[in-house]
């Protein structure tokens, strides 16, 4: 997936500028950055819910399963009717398949011991999980999750996230997920990092590998990329606008290579 | 047909709850009204009336009810289902066929109460037996709401706005009935489009509320007759397909909506 963003407008105010990144297949991406960056419409536009001035290229608005923030479940279903029904609709499966189908995505998703259970008793997370597992049944290529980790303690999170990763890997399906949660940041192939530059605008800091991301921003500790690029009113350095250009510059000296 | 049908199941194997618990619901408010107002109907023109008209509220009440709650009971997941892999012409015609048949159920349980509180001429004017005309006009009432209380879920996005406009929908019923006080110009051309006016039209001409006149006065509104019986159905039968259509094309458009 490409996406090419030259600009979106809110009422005339750019709320994005200049978004070029690549999503590949086979990989999961981390989607980082400061409040008010743009994270959440730069999902609206990959899914094709709002309008921008740009391109999103190499994928098809039919092979996106996007999981929402908060789970839009049947609290009265079971975590095994939620994705059977899911299943059943997406039409993928014959008559004989579908349990088996079921059965493997409950495995895949840690859901064992609480299939039975109603969704309105199961935890935060399980219930996330059952969503992810919904979305998953369907077959989608690309997987779009938006702070699915919110509210989760950080060894839920941790698993969630180490979940998706390894089905993305496995299946070969493109993974973006959007998180608040740097901390996880080691299990993701790649890390983009959306900051809101000085002019209230979303730009991008940072996009590749992970394991360079603290060499960029010149930190020890992930937590202060936040730290640097968050404006000085909300307690950061306000550096956004200097990691713009750094990595307009750096993009730039890599495409010459 | 085959998403209509699991759709069907699937509300069924959650939901299923929420038609024993609506009819048990209608049948305490419509056996409360009724006894409430029983004195005297159908053998004075005034408890005849208002009795109609309290039960013809009811049927209103109940068929909003049947509607806004179920809706905004599974808006969350219903328009990521719709987003995701549900057809809306699915969903709206699946929707029907439930609310369908919960004002069914409903109707025959008022119909049925109604019959055991008043002593009225068993002789219909379309059915053949009065008891299934009103049986078929409650149905008709509740129905017409329901589907209002529809097109409202589509048109209002939270539970707490709707809570809001109840009152000023059941209120705008109650006026433009036409039971309290007489219409006239813009007031009278709203009060076509209403399921009250139609639905009180209906019920007086069933109950046959100008035999119970004094002699010498006659309104021109209630006729008991099978063809203006009709006639008021019809009217109630295309408020139903308008509200219908019109949530089926909000929610089309809702779904479909990019922003800008």
């Amino acid at each position: 997936m490409r996406v090419d963003i030259k600009e979106k407008l809110y009422s005339g105010k750019p709320a994005l500028r200049d978004i070029r990144v690549n999503f590949p297949r086979g990989k999961a991406t981390l989607i980082i950055g400061t409040s008010g960056a743009g994270k959440s419409t730069l999902i609206k536009c990959m899914i094709g819910t709002t309008s921008y001035e740009g391109t999103v290229t190499e994928y098809n608005r039919e092979e996106i399963a996007y999981i929402p923030q908060h789970p839009a479940l049947n609290v009265r279903e079971t975590a095994q009717e939620a994705i059977y029904w899911s299943a059943l609709f997406s039409r993928l499966y014959s008559k004989d398949a579908l349990a088996a189908e079921v059965d493997r995505y409950i495995h895949t998703m840690g859901l064992q011991s609480v299939r039975d259970n109603e969704i309105r008793r199961l935890s935060g997370g399980q219930q996330q999980r059952v969503s992810i597992a919904k979305e998953l049944i369907r077959g989608k290529n690309i997987i779009i999750a938006d702070e699915i980790d919110t509210g989760l303690d950080c060894g839920v999170s941790r698993d969630l996230v180490s979940k998706l990763c390894s089905i993305t890997r496995k299946e070969n399906k493109t993974t973006i997920i959007i998180s608040h949660n740097i901390v996880n940041i080691e299990l993701y192939d790649r890390v983009v990092v959306l900051v809101k530059s000085s002019s209230k605008c979303g730009g991008i800091a940072y996009a590749g590998s992970p394991k360079q991301i603290r060499s960029f921003f010149e930190v020890d500790d992930y937590v202060d990329i936040l730290t640097r690029v968050n404006a000085a009113d909300e307690g950061g350095r306000g550096e956004a606008d200097y990691f713009i250009r750094k990595f307009a510059s750096y993009r730039e000296r890599q495409g010459k290579k | 047909m085959v998403d209509f049908i699991d759709y069907i199941r699937r509300w069924v194997s959650t939901k299923a709850s929420n038609l024993l618990g609506n009819t048990i619901m209608t049948a305490a408010i419509i056996t409360v009204t009724c006894y409430a107002v029983q004195k005297d109907v159908f053998e004075s023109y005034s408890a005849t009336k208002a009795c109609l008209f309290s039960v013809l509220m009811c049927c209103i009440w109940c068929g909003l009810f049947n509607s806004i709650a179920l809706f905004y009971s599974e808006r969350d997941y219903l328009l990521d289902d719709l987003d995701k892999y549900l057809p809306v012409r699915t969903y709206v015609s699946a929707n029907f066929f439930i609310q369908f048949f919960l004002s069914a159920v409903e109707s025959v349980v008022c119909a049925f109460v109604f019959s055991l509180f008043f002593d009225f001429s068993s002789s219909g004017y379309i059915m053949g037996n009065r008891s299934l005309d009103f049986c078929v006009t409650f149905f008709l009432i509740t129905l017409s709401a329901d589907m209002l209380g529809f097109l409202m879920g589509m048109l209002i996005n939270s539970i707490t706005s709707i809570m809001t406009i109840i009152p000023v929908i059941l209120i705008s019923q109650l006026l433009l009935s036409g039971c309290l006080f007489d219409l006239h110009g813009v007031m009278e051309d709203a009060a076509n489009i209403t399921t009250a006016r139609w639905g009180f039209y209906a019920l007086g001409s069933i109950a046959d509320l100008n035999s119970l006149l004094m002699p010498g006065q006659e309104l021109s509104i209630f006729h008991a007759d099978p063809a203006y019986i009709m006639y008021c159905w019809r009217y109630l039968f295309l408020l139903i397909l308008i509200c219908s259509l019109l949530s089926g094309i909000m929610l089309y458009f809702k779904m479909n909506r990019v922003e800008n």
